[in-house]
C-alpha cells in the first residue's frame, strides 16, 4: 500500500481542493456570474491546485516555463469569454487561433535556446492550430450536448496519471487538478441546478489541457505518441456526433455511451503503454 | 631476529618510506601555469542528494562536461570555468534520467548548461584550499565556494602536460529554484563533487 504522507498530499493538492474550490463556485456563482460561472470555476479551481502544488517554485515574473501556466488560465479565461460572445462564426474561429497560438507561443518561449528559431515557430504553429481546433469542436459540442466536460475530464486524468508514471510528477499533477475542476462541473451540469458547461468553458479547459500536454513533450519529454493518442480522445466525441448528425439513428443515451467508449479507449492505451514502459525499465 | 627478516625489515621500510616521498612529492608539485583545457573523457561532475527525505543517498553523474582553467604561479590570480550540458545526466536508470531532466528537477530544454565561473582561488602548500564564485544553474546564479584540492600534475602519453583537480561543495536546491518535492522525494541539501583533469594548451 502507498505511504500516505505521499498519497494524501497528490489527493489533496490534484483532486479534493480543485474539485471543492470549482463546486463552491459553481453553487456561489450561478446567479453572480451567470453564464461565465463554469468559467470563473474551472479558472479558480485549477489555479488553487496550481498554487497548492508548486507554490513555492511560482515566479509572478516567470522564469520558468510553467510559471507561464497561471497567467495564460487567468487571461485565456478572460478571452475565451469574449471570444465565444463574438457572433460572426469566422470571426470567433479568427479569435480562438489568436488566443491558441498566442498561449503556444508563451509555452514554447522558454525552449526557444534549445530547439532553434525554426523548430520554435513550428511547434508554435502546431500546437496553436491543434488547440483552436479542438476548442472550435468542444465549444460546438459543448452548445449542444452535455458530454465536453466528462470527455475532457478523461482526458485530463488520464494524461495526469500517465505523466506521473513517464516523466514529470509536477505537470500530471496539474492534469488531475484540471480533470478533479471538470468534474465539478459536471457533477454541477444536472436539471435544475445545472450551471451548464458553457462554450467558452469548454474552449478554457481544452486550452489548459492544450497548455499542458504542449509543456510535457517540449519539456519533460512526454512522448508525441502519447500526446497523439490523448488528442484522439479529445476529438473522439465532436467526430461520432459529426457522424451520427449524418445518419441520425438510436437515442442520444446510446450515442454519449458510445462517446464515452471511444474517448476512454485511447486514453486507456496511453496509460497501459506507460505502466508498460515503467515497467520494462524496472520502475524507480 | 635473524639477519634475512633484520634485511626484509629494512628493505620494507626503504620502500614505504620511498613511496610516501614520492606521494609527497606529486602531492606538493605545484601545477605548471598557462592555460588548460577541461579533458572531458576523464572529467565528471557528480551530485549526491538524501532520497527520500534522507533514507539513503542516491548519487548521479553528468557525462558531458567542458571548460578552461588558467594556473598561475600565484593560486590568487588563477581561474576556472566549467560547462555542464544537463541534459548529460546519468543516473543508471533511463526513467530516472527522464525525470531528472523534466522541469520536476532540471528542466534540461529550458536550461541547457549549468556553469560554474571562479572569482577567487586559493590553494596552500599542500594543494588545498577553496574556489569561490557564481553557479548557474536552473537560470538562477548565485554564489558558491568550492573546497578545492589539487590531485596531481605530470605528463601524459603523448607528452602533453596534465592537471588534476577535486572541488566538491553542498548547496540547497531551493536556492536556484529546484523546490519540487524537497524533502519528500530528494532533501534540499546537495552534494556537488567535480572531476577536473585538464590538458595544457
Amino acid at each position: 500500500m502507498p505511504d500516505v504522507s505521499f498519497v494524501l498530499p497528490l489527493v489533496l493538492q490534484s483532486a479534493l481542493l480543485p474539485f471543492a474550490v470549482a463546486l463552491v463556485l459553481l453553487v456561489a456563482g450561478r446567479r453572480r456570474f451567470g453564464a461565465a460561472a463554469p468559467v470563473v470555476a474551472a479558472a479558480a479551481g485549477f489555479l488553487a491546485s496550481y498554487f497548492a502544488t508548486l507554490h513555492a517554485q511560482w515566479s509572478p515574473l516567470p522564469k520558468v516555463a510553467l510559471d507561464w501556466v497561471p497567467l495564460i488560465v487567468v487571461a485565456g479565461a478572460v478571452a475565451a469569454l469574449v471570444t465565444e460572445n463574438i457572433r460572426h462564426a469566422p470571426a470567433r474561429r479568427l479569435a480562438r487561433l489568436t488566443v491558441s497560438l498566442a498561449a503556444a507561443a508563451l509555452v514554447v518561449w522558454p525552449a526557444l535556446q534549445s530547439l532553434g528559431a525554426p523548430k520554435a515557430a513550428l511547434a508554435t504553429l502546431a500546437i496553436g492550430v491543434l488547440v483552436a481546433a479542438a476548442w472550435t469542436l468542444k465549444a460546438h459540442a459543448a452548445a449542444r450536448r452535455p458530454t465536453p466536460p466528462l470527455m475532457l475530464a478523461v482526458v485530463a486524468g488520464g494524461a495526469g496519471l500517465t505523466l506521473m508514471l513517464d516523466s514529470s510528477q509536477s505537470i500530471g499533477q496539474l492534469n488531475g487538478g484540471l480533470a478533479s475542476v471538470l468534474a465539478a462541473c459536471l457533477a454541477f451540469n444536472v436539471p435544475r441546478v445545472r450551471a451548464a458547461f458553457s462554450p467558452a468553458a469548454a474552449g478554457l479547459a481544452v486550452l489548459m489541457l492544450g497548455v499542458l500536454l504542449a509543456n510535457a513533450h517540449l519539456y519533460a519529454g512526454f512522448s508525441l505518441g502519447y500526446v497523439a493518442l490523448l488528442v484522439a480522445a479529445v476529438v473522439a466525441d465532436p467526430l461520432l456526433s459529426a457522424f451520427r448528425r449524418a445518419r441520425p439513428e438510436g437515442s442520444d443515451a446510446a450515442g454519449w455511451a458510445t462517446a464515452a467508449v471511444l474517448t476512454a479507449i485511447p486514453v486507456v492505451v496511453t496509460i497501459g503503454l506507460a505502466v508498460k514502459a515503467a515497467q520494462d525499465s524496472g520502475g524507480y | 631476529m635473524s639477519i634475512s627478516t633484520t634485511r626484509r625489515s629494512i628493505s620494507l621500510a626503504l620502500a614505504v618510506a620511498g613511496l610516501a616521498f614520492s606521494a609527497a612529492s606529486m602531492a606538493a608539485a605545484p601545477a605548471p601555469a598557462g592555460n588548460y583545457k577541461i579533458d572531458a573523457a576523464h572529467s565528471v561532475a557528480y551530485f549526491e542528494v538524501g532520497h527520500l527525505g534522507g533514507v539513503s543517498r542516491f548519487m548521479a553523474r553528468f557525462n558531458d562536461i567542458s571548460g578552461d582553467l588558467v594556473v598561475d604561479a600565484a593560486p590568487e590570480k588563477s581561474k576556472i570555468k566549467v560547462d555542464v550540458k544537463t541534459d548529460s545526466i546519468d543516473s543508471k536508470h533511463e526513467g530516472l534520467d527522464k525525470h531528472l531532466k523534466s522541469p520536476d528537477f532540471f528542466n534540461a530544454v529550458q536550461f541547457p548548461t549549468m556553469t560554474f565561473t571562479s572569482s577567487a582561488v586559493t590553494l596552500n602548500a599542500a594543494g588545498e584550499g577553496t574556489v569561490a564564485g557564481n553557479l548557474n544553474l536552473h537560470g538562477v546564479t548565485k554564489p558558491v565556494t568550492f573546497r578545492l584540492r589539487h590531485v596531481g600534475s605530470g605528463k601524459g602519453m603523448k607528452g602533453e602536460q596534465r592537471v588534476g583537480y577535486v572541488a566538491t561543495a553542498t548547496i540547497k536546491r531551493t536556492d536556484f529554484g529546484m523546490g519540487y518535492g524537497v524533502p519528500g522525494a530528494a532533501t534540499d541539501e546537495v552534494d556537488l563533487r567535480i572531476n577536473i583533469e585538464a590538458i595544457k594548451q
